[in-house]
């Protein structure tokens, strides 16, 4: 074995490395930050991971993420190490073509094509048989799907190297089938079946395209917040304080510019307050119609006066008590940049920041 | 070797060959029925493809105005080209950053071939989404790289690298350079060394050596390594929505928008089922190499 290297060859090989490591480091550098800013070091603090603890809507999405991950790849262990089986011991059967095949498509099937795909059976199969609900169990089995596939080649590699003749001799000397799978090439292949299922459990983890099309309303997974918050800044739905979303804050005190931009960006509607006040109370017929069917449009500016009808009391004391203590500051305060695509809020609720690019 | 032919084998080829079938295989010919069907103000929001009327026949009412929507609208044809063209440049620098590398690790030492695997390795086990985030943290308008440029003064103004199509192709390149490596790294150490010998013993310089002998060795690792970065950057959904413009307008984000956007579910099926046709070719050349690779 030659270990002489050529300084182009040595080079290509630290570059394609820092490439890889790079970012990652920064990120990591950068959540030590004390700044909010991204482009500011404001020296070392740990801030933010306690602010991460305290984010409910995180810490039930890493939950939800993470029983969907051991339940999906302790499953696809279970096919996977069958399928392996079948395809490297029974060298004949109907149907094992089509195996093959289904075991090495998901590999490279896009993602957007699986999860659209997978979306439309659930649905189907919820109309003909009324299950299953959209959640965590139409996640689970979509990610058993493509986990299954990784399974699959791992242990399949795996079992094809080990030593038949071990087992053949179990067989010999009086051992059924099954016991000597069990006691001679299970324990060889242990080790890929553990690499296998965390591999499945770091994909399903990290998975947000497929998840992001088979789940219901209400199952977000960890990544499907952490996309949101990084598309979007803030999402609009988030309720930092009494369960309040921008919306409930809004309202009261009639920032229409606040409350557009957040209805525009899909802001809930209906969401609930700690003490059970939706932002909009259902003016008698079609009040603004559900802002998330219709992101793009503009709420219609006659209906208005319906996002300033009826204040939750909690909220009219608070204006009140502001009153009192000539608070100037009004609750949300919003600035565009020249351009039209910044808006920043401040609140009392903390500092909220927008930022758009679209 | 005699086969094991007995009915119980079937317990073992069964459940994974059904659930694969069930949720893998099926979900496209429901894609493609619904892809038949037209918008409808319900739940869910299409059209039955299949149904029966009232005296028991079965009513087939298939709508072909999604395909030909597909056709009048220009943005489908662009967003595809578009994708084809930065899936096949992303493949080419792969290739050209990942041949280099995978033929380093296969030459170094035993043990230093597995810490430089471990290191390849190592970034598939954090998030993929916080990496294409971490990406925008160097390459945005005052992120990491601009600020070193400008205190430098190697330039007066930050480079505009966000939202273009440097940023999508740069995403790209940096998620998926470790599925080149691999399948790259895995042929050339096969390689047989005798022949490399043999050639240089006949009196090839290394370069000759290099592209008569190793190069055509290693086609199945080069085409394994192009496919596993070819298809999935063609339907790449989240670089092109993080990392990119309005400009850049791949086919996954068509779909994505399509559906959460207009929840049009029928066009958003014909795009997908049109999409897969046009990606038929190149899995199947994944396949048929990945096949001949598993049973050699």
């Amino acid at each position: 074995m030659e270990n002489r290297y050529s300084p182009t060859l040595l080079t290509v090989l630290c570059l394609g490395i820092a490439v890889l490591y790079l970012p990652i480091m920064v990120l990591i550098a950068f959540s030590f930050n004390a700044s909010p800013l991204v482009n500011v070091w404001g020296g070392f603090s740990t801030a933010w991971y306690f602010q991460l603890l305290h984010n409910r809507q995180l810490l039930q999405a890493a939950l939800l993420s993470l029983e969907v991950a051991v339940t999906a790849s302790t499953a696809a262990v279970v096919l996977g190490t069958l399928a392996a089986i079948a395809l490297v011991r029974f060298a004949r059967f109907p149907g094992r073509l089509l195996l093959t095949g289904m075991v090495n498509a998901p590999l490279v099937m896009p993602e957007i094509i699986t999860g659209i795909t997978q979306l439309l059976l659930f649905v189907s199969m919820m109309q003909m048989f009324s299950w299953p609900h959209r959640g965590f169990t139409t996640i689970v089995l979509s990610h058993v799907a493509f986990c299954t596939a990784y399974v699959t080649i791992t242990v399949q590699s795996r079992l094809q190297s080990a030593d038949r003749s071990l087992e053949e001799a179990a067989m010999d000397l009086g051992s059924g089938p099954v016991r000597a799978f069990l006691e001679i090439t299970l324990p060889i292949i242990t080790p890929a079946i553990l690499s296998s299922w965390l591999l499945s459990f770091t994909l399903s983890l990290d998975d947000l395209v497929i998840s992001s099309f088979v789940s219901g309303p209400g199952a977000s997974t960890l990544p499907m917040v952490i996309y949101s918050k990084v598309k979007l800044g803030v999402s609009p739905d988030v309720a930092p304080y009494l369960g309040r979303t921008g919306l409930h804050w809004a309202i009261p005190y009639g920032h229409l510019e606040v409350i557009r931009l957040l209805l525009e960006r899909g802001a809930p509607v209906d969401h609930r307050t700690d003490d059970h006040a939706a932002a909009l109370v259902p003016p008698p017929a079609h009040p603004l119609g559900d802002p998330r069917r219709h992101p793009r449009g503009l709420p219609d500016p006659r209906r208005r006066h319906h996002l300033l009808a009826t204040p939750h009391p909690l909220i009219i004391l608070l204006g009140l008590l502001r009153a009192i203590m000539r608070v100037e500051r009004p609750l949300f305060d919003c600035a565009w940049d020249p351009s039209g695509h910044f808006l920043a809020a401040t609140g009392e609720a903390g500092l909220y920041l927008f930022s758009f690019n679209s | 070797m005699k086969p094991i032919e007995r009915p119980g084998r079937w317990l073992i080829i069964l459940p994974p060959l059904l659930f694969l079938l069930i949720f893998f295989l099926i979900p496209f010919a429901f894609a493609f029925k619904i892809s038949f069907a037209d918008t409808a103000a319900r739940v869910p929001p299409f059209t039955d493809v299949l149904s029966s009327t009232p005296d028991h026949h079965l009513r087939l009412s298939l709508s072909l105005a999604n395909y030909q929507y597909l056709f009048t609208d220009d943005v489908y044809g662009v967003a595809y080209l578009y994708s084809l063209k930065t899936a096949f440049f992303s493949t080419l620098i792969c290739l050209g950053l990942g041949y280099p590398m995978a033929y380093a690790i296969a030459r170094a030492s035993k043990s230093t071939q597995n810490v430089l695997l471990l290191i390849i390795i190592l970034p598939f086990w954090t998030s993929f989404l916080l990496r294409v985030y971490a990406l925008e943290g160097i390459i945005r308008d005052n992120g990491i790289l601009n600020t070193v440029l400008l205190h430098l003064g190697l330039i007066h103004e930050p480079l505009r690298i966000m939202r273009t199509s440097l940023a999508v192709y740069l995403g790209i390149i940096y998620s998926y350079l470790p599925f080149m490596v691999l399948p790259l790294f895995a042929t050339l150490e096969k390689l047989d060394r005798s022949l490399l010998e043999a050639a240089s013993d006949l009196g090839s310089p290394p370069w000759r050596v290099f592209l008569d002998v190793t190069v055509p060795l290693s086609i199945p690792g080069v085409i394994a390594g192009s496919m596993l970065v070819f298809i999935p950057a063609v339907g790449e959904f989240v670089i092109p929505s993080l990392l990119g413009g309005p400009n850049n307008l791949m086919i996954g984000r068509v779909l994505w928008d399509e559906f959460f956007g207009n929840h049009d579910w029928p066009v958003a099926s014909a795009v997908a089922i049109a999409f897969l046709l046009l990606l038929a070719g190149p899995i199947a050349v994944y396949q048929y190499y990945n096949v001949k690779q598993l049973e050699a």
